[in-house]
């Protein structure tokens, strides 16, 4: 129940995104619109109910490792909260913003939701951790939606930077919490003891200010100005912002009594809160205006919960989030019909009278005009401080008065009569559409409607609801906030009057101070430069490739194929074929030696061949392949052997197709469709086979086939399987099949290709299986022919040079190999042991079965002809000592000491 | 050989690879570097059982099962760096420069 608030919006906004290209576009903002508001909905009564049933819910991962949900105060509100804004917003997007790449704002801000649920409801700090990262990642993603403004990329980077900086401290919060309780849950959280709660409490902080734009971390919410409107709306003023607050919320039972705790997170509230106050004075863009007002907001929630009141933190949240929103959305109209974000430009009150008089209501609520909700919220926090120190709430007024301030600058700038300052006949780039006053008056009502709250019981319900008291003060405080409020709002329409509200200095010391107070530039000079220095030095460019924006030395090619417009797969495609019959007439082109008399030109590239061909095609494929390999030879040797052929099976078909690709003349469709049918079977081997396997079996290896070679060395064509030989067949078949599946450009020589593919095919299978160490390195060898056929025949530029570099280096790897199979082969008898083979064969050394005494012998008498055990791919056997030492020493659980699994003496 | 050498030596891999990821700009150079990461990885998990665990098999598993991770990860990865090549004629990261919408 709990996960599907986090499911349903990530699963339907994933399918907008992906289903956003076959809409057709007259209808395009209704479905999107209207199928992520509708997921939204749902979710939304989903988390009533959750809230209302107090449900949680757990998911184990296996090994101590869990995830925990649930809806405990606040989450309960603020998962409400969640969806209901986000639905609202969603709205409005589908209806404001330009119809390009709209699939992929309405599906991410739908995923948005859904992330965000999964932090508001996570109860532990891993689904927190990963919660956190997943929204900061998200944030990335919307802030960076028209990446095609090369400012706007950058600026979703510092965001994000910022904010995963700051998730460090989370991951720090979360080890210590491992480490001192052994457990991630937040209920774990109380038995954490000493230094620990301090780490956690430190990495707690760090990362909710980092989240919610406070102290040295505020700036990142400037450049998240750069993404559009409902994603400021949204994730930078009520929700993604809103995390920072909650987390502290929900933790602060466990950290308060952590002594620097309150302290700390009331002096970064208090110092952001008013910095940001005189910052949103200070703007000439009205989201950054407020930009600086969220932080601002939020540094009040922050000193409530520093104060000890983490209920009214959360009940200022809510309200913020509903008015704050609303502003966005208001501004976002507003910049669409001016068709600028600059404050001097604006002034609609006359031209977007019903929008004006929306936004009006929610200035006032940011002003904290009582009787509306966020005048109580404020005077709670207000109050909340003055429990601490009276000269506290003192400051908070004094932010309070700010916070008016720049409400009053907001409506009058934006929402202002007309002064006539501006030419006579101004006609607005765009109207606000009925979705987006639909929106905005729903904004408007839930604010109004949030007055609500200076009743007597509403206030005590939801001081219930959020598990923790509201705090009231005297009511001089009440007192001191009107009046510095209303002075603070009367200064403002004074400097309005003489036409100075909307001048911001843009030079000098203006232009810092308006830049949060001159942050970020001693942010840049002391971590960024550096950095960007450090990693200058550290970078080597390659020799002759540009770094520009087409990429090297493909750039001409890159942007005739953009300049034509076909950049989608299916594009891709029909060009190969193209290609391909093109390639088929001129060897020239499949040779790589280019056309246009020598000039070397890209494969790729679509010109077609004018050198004169001297030769006709060339239509013969590669010489038939070596068939002489080991085939079953006699039998007997009065050894019996299985009547399994599914491995068998599985290396013979591929080398039969290979073949049959090689001999008989066929199309390349056909021999595409042969090639995919025949590399189908060892798939349908390996699944037989791994019906057929026991994995409770006592045998070391399962499915044998023996078959004698060359007896005189011992070597013999042995085949098996364990557990893990079996998946890597499984594996390799599963690759192998979509391999060949894979359209590919085959340069005319298709049937070649697929046959030198299938060979590839059974000599790998043939690796993972073989039992016997001279068959391994034969197909090892095997494996390195068809390599090099296959890289340097269908290979890009410079691909003969990489085949032979990879056939010479693997060549030299495998002559080692060599050389230690056969150091092993006819080296002394204990360094067998050494490899994990079971020791000698029963029959020649003694009697069997005599147990530990026996093995532990020195070294035994070699019977030259007794032909090399063959071994076993290293595989350790229980036992307690040295991991991958030498089991075999050691006899085997039932004490029979083993050379090679025969099934006769197995069974015995 | 000691568990530290193992793991300094694995350590080393997962760096080396991780700076590939990060400044290579050909995609296979960067699934290279992946690999390289991956690697590093294993030799880790392995040195860890053979000095601890000593011969049980789950500590195998867990490198088998990078193992498959890795074979299946550069199979998907190289055919989307082919799919991107087709369609967009870049093989190299600063290349991608746009996107569909």
């Amino acid at each position: 129940m709990v996960w599907s608030l986090t499911l349903v919006p990530v699963l339907v906004g994933a399918l907008l995104w992906g289903a956003a290209a076959r809409i057709p576009t007259s209808r395009s903002r209704l479905v999107l619109g209207g199928g992520a508001v509708a997921a939204l909905v749902t979710t939304l009564a989903l988390a009533l109910q959750a809230a209302r049933a107090q449900a949680s819910a757990v998911h184990v991962i296996g090994g101590g490792l869990e995830l925990q949900a649930d809806l405990a105060a606040p989450a309960n509100v603020v998962a409400v909260l969640v969806p209901a804004v986000g639905a609202l917003v969603v709205a409005y997007a589908a209806s404001h913003e330009p119809l390009q790449g709209l699939g992929r704002l309405v599906g991410l801000l739908t995923v948005f939701v859904g992330a965000m649920q999964l932090l508001v409801t996570a109860a532990d700090l891993v689904t927190l951790t990963v919660a956190f990262e997943l929204v900061g990642g998200l944030s990335w993603a919307l802030i960076g939606h028209q990446w095609r403004d090369p400012g706007t990329s950058r600026a979703a980077a510092q965001a994000f930077n910022a904010t995963r900086f700051g998730g460090l401290g989370l991951f720090l919060a979360a080890g210590a919490a491992f480490a001192s309780t052994g457990s991630f849950a937040v209920e774990a959280l109380p038995s954490a003891t000493g230094a620990h709660l301090h780490v956690v409490a430190g990495g707690v902080l760090v990362a909710c200010a980092a989240k919610s734009a406070q102290g040295p971390f505020a700036p990142w919410l400037f450049s998240a100005m750069a993404g559009p409107t409902p994603v400021s709306a949204l994730l930078h003023s009520s929700t993604m912002v809103a995390a920072g607050v909650h987390v502290l919320a929900r933790l602060h039972p466990v950290l308060e009594p952590v002594p620097w705790f309150g302290p700390a997170t009331i002096a970064v509230g208090l110092t952001t809160a008013l910095a940001g106050g005189v910052v949103a004075l200070l703007q000439a863009h009205v989201k950054k205006l407020l930009a600086a007002s969220t932080s601002a907001q939020y540094g009040l929630m922050f000193v409530a919960v520093g104060a000890g009141y983490p209920a009214v933190a959360v009940l200022h949240l809510v309200v913020h989030a509903v008015f704050k929103a609303h502003l966005f959305l208001a501004a976002g109209t507003a910049i669409r019909a001016v068709g600028s974000g600059q404050l001097g430009r604006m002034r609609l009150g006359s031209h977007l009278g019903p929008t004006a008089a929306m936004a009006a209501v929610s200035a006032l609520a940011l002003a904290a005009v009582p009787p509306l909700g966020g005048a109580w919220s404020k005077e709670s926090i207000v109050a909340a401080a003055g429990h601490e120190t009276a000269w506290l709430a003192v400051l908070t007024i004094v932010a309070g008065a700010l916070s008016a301030a720049y409400a009053t600058r907001f409506q009058v700038l934006v929402f202002g009569r007309d002064r006539g300052d501006h030419p006579p006949v101004r006609r607005l780039v765009a109207r606000p559409t009925r979705v987006e006053h639909g929106v905005m008056s729903l904004f408007a009502a839930m604010s109004l409607a949030l007055g609500a709250l200076w009743l007597g019981p509403v206030h005590e319900v939801t001081g219930r609801l959020l598990g923790g008291g509201l705090a009231s003060g005297p009511v001089w405080e009440l007192a001191l906030s009107v009046v510095a409020l209303v002075a603070a709002a009367y200064a403002t329409w004074l400097r309005d009057r003489s036409h100075q509200l909307g001048h911001v200095g843009t030079t000098g010391r203006a232009a810092r101070a308006s830049d949060w107070l001159g942050l970020p530039s001693m942010t840049r000079r002391l971590l960024v430069d550096p950095g960007l220095a450090l990693a200058r030095c550290v970078v080597r460019r390659p020799r002759g490739q540009r770094r520009g924006p087409r990429g090297g030395r493909h750039g001409d090619v890159a942007g005739r194929s953009q300049r034509r417009g076909r950049t989608d797969l299916r594009g891709g495609r029909r060009r190969r074929r193209r290609r391909d019959t093109r390639a088929r007439a001129c060897q020239h082109r499949r040779r790589g030696t280019g056309c246009r008399g020598g000039r070397r030109r890209h494969r790729m590239a679509r010109r077609p061949c004018r050198r004169r061909c001297a030769s006709g095609p060339d239509r013969r494929g590669p010489p038939p392949v070596r068939r002489h390999r080991g085939r079953p030879g006699p039998r007997g040797r009065g050894r019996r052997r299985r009547e399994v052929v599914v491995l068998t099976l599985a290396i013979l078909a591929p080398l039969v197709g290979a073949l049959a690709l090689a001999l008989v003349r066929m199309t390349e469709p056909v021999a595409r469709a042969v090639a995919v049918a025949v590399s189908v079977v060892p798939l349908v081997a390996f699944l037989a086979a791994w019906l057929t396997f026991d994995p409770a079996s006592e045998d070391l290896f399962q499915l044998v086939t023996e078959v004698d070679w060359l007896p005189t060395l011992g070597v013999g064509y042995r085949v098996g399987v364990d557990g893990i030989a079996l998946a890597v067949v499984g594996v390799t078949t599963v690759l192998f099949t979509a391999a060949v599946a894979f359209p590919a450009e085959t340069r005319g020589r298709a049937r070649s290709y697929y046959a030198w593919f299938l060979f590839l095919e059974a000599v790998s299978i043939g690796l993972f299986v073989s039992l016997d160490l001279v068959l391994f390195y034969v197909f090892f060898d095997l494996s390195l022919v068809g390599m090099y056929f296959l890289i340097s025949r269908w290979g890009h530029e410079g691909a003969e040079r990489a085949a032979l570099q990879f056939f010479l280096y693997t060549l030299l790897g495998s002559l080692a190999l060599l050389i230690g199979i056969i150091v092993l082969a006819l080296g002394p008898h204990h360094l067998r042991h050494a490899r994990g083979d079971r020791g000698p064969a029963p029959g020649r050394c003694g009697a069997r079965g005599t147990g530990p005494a026996r093995t532990h012998a020195g070294p035994r008498h070699q019977d030259p002809r007794r032909p090399v055990p063959h071994v076993a791919p290293g595989r350790a056997r229980g036992g307690p000592r040295d991991g991958l030492g030498d089991p075999g020493r050691r006899p085997a659980e039932d004490g029979h000491v083993r050379d090679d699994p025969d099934p006769v003496l197995d069974d015995a | 050989m000691t568990a530290l050498t193992v793991l300094l030596v694995a350590a080393a891999l997962i760096g080396l690879g991780l700076w590939g990821v990060i400044s290579q700009q050909s995609f296979v150079m960067v699934m290279m570097g992946f690999e390289l990461a991956i690697n590093g990885v294993m030799l880790a998990a392995v040195g860890l059982w053979r000095f601890t665990s000593a011969g049980e098999p789950k500590g195998q598993v867990l490198v088998i099962v990078a193992m498959f991770v890795m074979a299946i990860e550069a199979a998907i990865g190289f055919a989307l760096v082919v799919a991107v090549y087709r369609a967009r004629q870049v093989d190299t990261t600063e290349g991608l420069d746009s996107m569909a919408n």
